[in-house]
């Protein structure tokens, strides 16, 4: 979410961008987490 | 909903049509020609291929962190798509033998659906290239993947340069027209010799698409098509799950790319 508030294509968008920021970082750690490995070091047994 | 299509124009009036030039290599080193001839073209509809495993970036906007990606295909008919943002590694879709998830942040949840099918097509004749990356509906055929390395090429050339950067390995960059340039890493060491692809455009020849892992002929291992159940999503997120047309229409490409804004 580095430059979402401010790219021009998106500040008319109504949309709560704090909200969206909180919760992106949650969906974020819990979907590496899912995924811990890189795209090139595939996906843990764990995740499946 | 393919992540990103894009089809590039690549003929035009050559300033000079130019002559392939090995410059500095002595005697016995390949030729652009030689190394070329090298590059691999693969899909999963040759009998022959039991698996493939590509790894990659696609920018999709200048000033946007380029989308990694993972595309898998184990013989007979297993494939994945894992699309990453590229600048925290935020998975953002994730597809497995047509089960899709993706992550919408605005709503927020993730999407989750059993029917698309994934797809990556990236080839080239003498006056286009065409690449297409995602999924889509189903319905009217199966997952696919069909890569021409050999392919991005062709076509009218302005020039071609084989740099020597090792035992054995070499870059060899063919400048295209109209600003396109492709830069190749070769290992003539290895089976499948081509370890990295990149195709430049712009004038700051900027990489907009780049293959940096392209492995053919062994299966990938389980883990490339592993991915956690709904129930596993369901514990910790919000999870909304769509039928297959439904899926394409309720998440926009657009919305997958937003969060590397």
């Amino acid at each position: 979410m580095r430059k979402m508030t401010t790219h021009p294509g998106f500040t008319t968008v109504n949309v709560d961008w704090d909200a969206v920021k909180k919760s992106d970082a949650i969906y974020s750690h819990v979907l590496k987490d899912l995924v811990a490995a890189k795209p090139e070091e595939g996906v843990p047994a764990a995740a499946r | 909903m393919l992540v990103c299509s894009w089809l590039i124009a690549t003929t035009g009036t050559l300033a000079s049509a130019g002559e392939p030039s090995a410059g500095g290599l002595s005697t016995g080193e390949p030729s652009a020609e030689d190394l070329i001839a090298l590059a691999p073209v693969f899909s999963n509809g040759d009998p022959r291929c039991q698996g493939i495993d590509v790894c990659g970036t696609m920018a999709v906007a200048d000033g946007v962190a380029p989308l990694k990606f993972r595309v898998s295909y184990r013989a007979p008919d297993q494939h994945a798509l894992v699309i990453r943002d590229g600048a925290d590694d935020t998975p953002l879709l994730w597809a497995v033998d047509r089960k899709v998830i993706a992550y919408e942040p605005i709503r927020p949840a993730v999407l989750y659906s059993t029917g698309p099918r994934t797809e990556f097509i990236l080839y080239a004749n003498d006056e286009r290239i065409w690449c297409s990356l995602g999924i889509a509906s189903s319905k009217d055929k199966p997952s696919g993947m069909c890569v021409s390395v050999k392919g991005l090429f062709s076509g009218p050339s302005q020039g071609d340069e084989v740099v020597k950067t090792g035992d054995g390995t070499y870059r060899l960059t063919r400048v295209k027209n109209e600003g396109l340039s492709v830069v190749a890493h070769v290992d003539t060491n290895r089976l499948q010799p081509y370890t990295k692809v990149e195709l430049r455009a712009g004038h700051k020849n900027s990489i907009f698409l780049s293959l940096y892992k392209i492995a053919v002929g062994e299966p990938p291992g389980d883990e490339a098509f592993a991915t956690p159940t709904k129930e596993q999503l369901a514990a910790k997120l919000t999870v909304r799950e769509c039928l297959d047309d439904e899926f394409a229409e309720s998440i926009k490409c657009i919305m997958l790319l937003l969060r590397s804004l």
